[in-house]
């Protein structure tokens, strides 16, 4: 200790609440909120080594007025969970079996080929070639998610990746998974037989009730699928269980009204949580983006109420989560690290997760393909057939990207007070800027992030304890157990 | 708004900074937030001062606040680096003792 002052400041950062608070948060995450005059004390070395604020702060590790050694040490095995996900690189593999479509999604991110098209289905020989290079990822865990188009387009080819892949992992020992992305309207029993025998989930999408979800994702054809959507959910479930289907939605401009109708749809059909996602720049979304794009700020506001209503909802005995709050919540209040591709710093491209188009090509993450298929190919990394593993995944491409997206080093980020529960996304920063790097001052995904975070923090600061416990419930994935007791 | 003088002209709005309390970084940091709501210039205008020029990109934008919300970004950033240069190479070493264990944090530490 500097005998000059009474204790010393560890590592945090801060922003105005509003003209009376200030939200202080350490390098690990862990937060207090200040009021103006002892957000004062704290910096000026004034503070009463008495008072229960001084306590806290010291609790927090946000200083100390012992030996600073051992604050580092404990404040070193904290950054270590919270950065875990950098421990086994590459484990999410995200392969194109096909690139043709049976939807005709509004918003379709992918470039989508019609089914009948030629010349966009995986061949044997890549598809060998992508399972091998898979494999060489040292990450003890590897899940190979089906993307499409859609992939049951092209069942053999999925087919022989699940079999080659469990043939390569009887001598690699992984923890191998494997999850389809499907809009199950071509679902069979057959079909279903085979992901129960090779332990398959099922990842889907539901953009809400039967009008809202015919209209955003109608087949080729203009033939409706809610209809067989429902008829097959069901289907997937009495096969598969219950827990190993999940669903995601995504939101165009007529749905920014109606997130109650699409909650409620979710629970009408037995799920448990909803994904409440705003329309990527991507594709279909871009293009269309005067008819069915919005301003960020509108998906917040509406995204909002939607949060609050599904808040309500638990406290009436129905258990559902919001998963983009929970993600939050979870790095918010709990020591523990979460992956999450998206929202990560390094960013997650590449070395959390990957894509392999059906030509083999490797991109840095799924949003690095749709920008491929509007004809930039700023994220391919490589070609399964003719580039090295350690050329594609440590080439000085990826290793750029990756350095280029630690929150740490970038203006605005680095100081701001959320960023430990913040992330990069590289692809989209280019799609919305031309540039990897993050322009916190101008990016939506800031605006997004940001208002939603200051928003958890706000309900967090109310310390409702039946908000705390529905906030609990998610982070535990069990159900909300009644109103506190007065 | 000590240290700190307005002046406004033609839609635009100049901000002279006394650099004896507030270092450049500062000034940079906080300009840079504003970004996203100006053109902005920074250029020094005397020995003591340091010359911030806005010029709003919506004509509609409250220059009399917008200064206000300056100056309270300005200060924040000054005591942001007030308190940086406090932890020494805390924050390095947290770092690496995450993830390169070093032998004796003690002798490491510069504060």
């Amino acid at each position: 200790m500097n005998n000059a002052k009474p204790y010393q400041l560890l590592p945090f950062r801060f922003m105005r609440l509003n003209n009376n608070k200030f939200l202080v948060v350490n390098e690990v995450g862990e937060y207090i909120f200040l009021p103006n005059e002892n957000f004062d004390k704290l910096v000026n070395y004034t503070l009463d080594r008495q008072c229960s604020t001084f306590l806290d702060l010291k609790a927090k590790h946000i200083l100390t007025d012992t030996y600073v050694a051992p604050a580092i040490d404990m404040l070193a095995v904290k950054y270590r969970t919270k950065k875990a996900f950098l421990y086994n690189f590459t484990s999410l593999h995200m392969v194109v079996p096909t690139l043709r479509c049976n939807s005709n999604c509004i918003y379709c991110q992918v470039s989508k080929k019609d089914p009948n098209a030629v010349g966009f289905d995986m061949d044997k020989k890549t598809a060998r070639k992508t399972v091998e290079t898979i494999f060489i990822s040292p990450s003890p865990c590897i899940k190979i998610e089906f993307q499409g188009g859609e992939p049951l387009l092209n069942f053999n080819r999925l087919k022989y990746i699940v079999n080659y892949a469990q043939k390569l992992n009887k001598k690699h020992k992984r923890d191998l998974v494997f999850v389809v992305c499907t809009n199950l309207t071509l679902i069979t029993p057959a079909i279903l037989k085979f992901f129960k025998k090779h332990n398959i989930s099922i990842s889907t999408s539901l953009d809400g009730p039967c009008d809202l979800h015919n209209k955003n994702r109608p087949l080729q054809n203009n033939k409706l699928s809610h209809g067989k959507f429902v008829a097959n959910l069901k289907l997937s479930r009495e096969t598969l269980g219950r827990g190993n289907v999940s669903a995601l939605m995504t939101t165009p401009r007529h749905s920014l009204d109606q997130f109650k109708k699409i909650i409620d749809e979710y629970i009408r059909l037995g799920f448990h949580n909803i994904f409440i996602r705003n329309l990527n720049p991507y594709g279909g979304a871009k293009q269309e983006s005067k008819t069915i794009g919005y301003a960020i700020e509108d998906f917040v506001s509406k995204y909002k109420d939607a949060l609050n209503y599904i808040i309500e909802l638990n406290l009436k005995g129905t258990y559902f989560a919001e998963s983009f709050a929970t993600l939050l919540l979870q790095r918010i209040l709990t020591p523990f690290t979460t992956g999450f591709v998206d929202l990560q710093s390094p960013a997650g491209v590449g070395i959390e997760g990957a894509v392999y188009d059906y030509n083999g090509n490797v991109y840095a993450s799924d949003e690095g393909r749709m920008l491929a298929a509007m004809g930039d190919q700023e994220f391919l990394l490589g070609n399964v057939t003719t580039t090295s593993y350690s050329q594609i995944f440590g080439g000085d491409k990826l290793r750029s990207l990756i350095t280029k997206s630690c929150l740490e080093a970038m203006p605005i980020c680095s100081h701001c007070a959320l960023q430990s529960y913040c992330g990069a996304d590289p692809v989209r920063n280019y799609a919305e800027h031309g540039d990897v790097e993050c322009h916190a001052a101008t990016s939506n995904t800031c605006k997004k992030c940001r208002s939603i975070l200051l928003y958890l923090f706000e309900l967090i600061e109310r310390n409702d304890r039946d908000i705390n416990r529905v906030f609990w419930s998610w982070i535990n994935r069990s159900p909300f157990e009644g109103r506190a007791e007065n | 708004m000590d240290g700190i003088l307005k002046r406004f002209e033609k839609k635009a709005l100049t901000l002279e900074v006394n650099k004896e309390l507030y270092q450049k970084e500062a000034i940079l940091f906080a300009a840079h937030k504003f970004i996203n709501r100006c053109f902005i210039t920074i250029e020094p205008s005397s020995e003591k001062y340091i010359n911030v020029l806005f010029r709003p990109k919506d004509e509609n934008l409250q220059l009399d606040d917008f200064a206000l919300e300056f100056c309270n970004e300005l200060l924040d950033q000054q005591v942001r680096l007030n308190i940086e240069k406090s932890y020494g190479n805390i924050r390095e070493l947290i770092v690496k003792q995450a993830f390169c264990p070093i032998e004796n944090i003690q002798n490491e530490i510069k504060i």
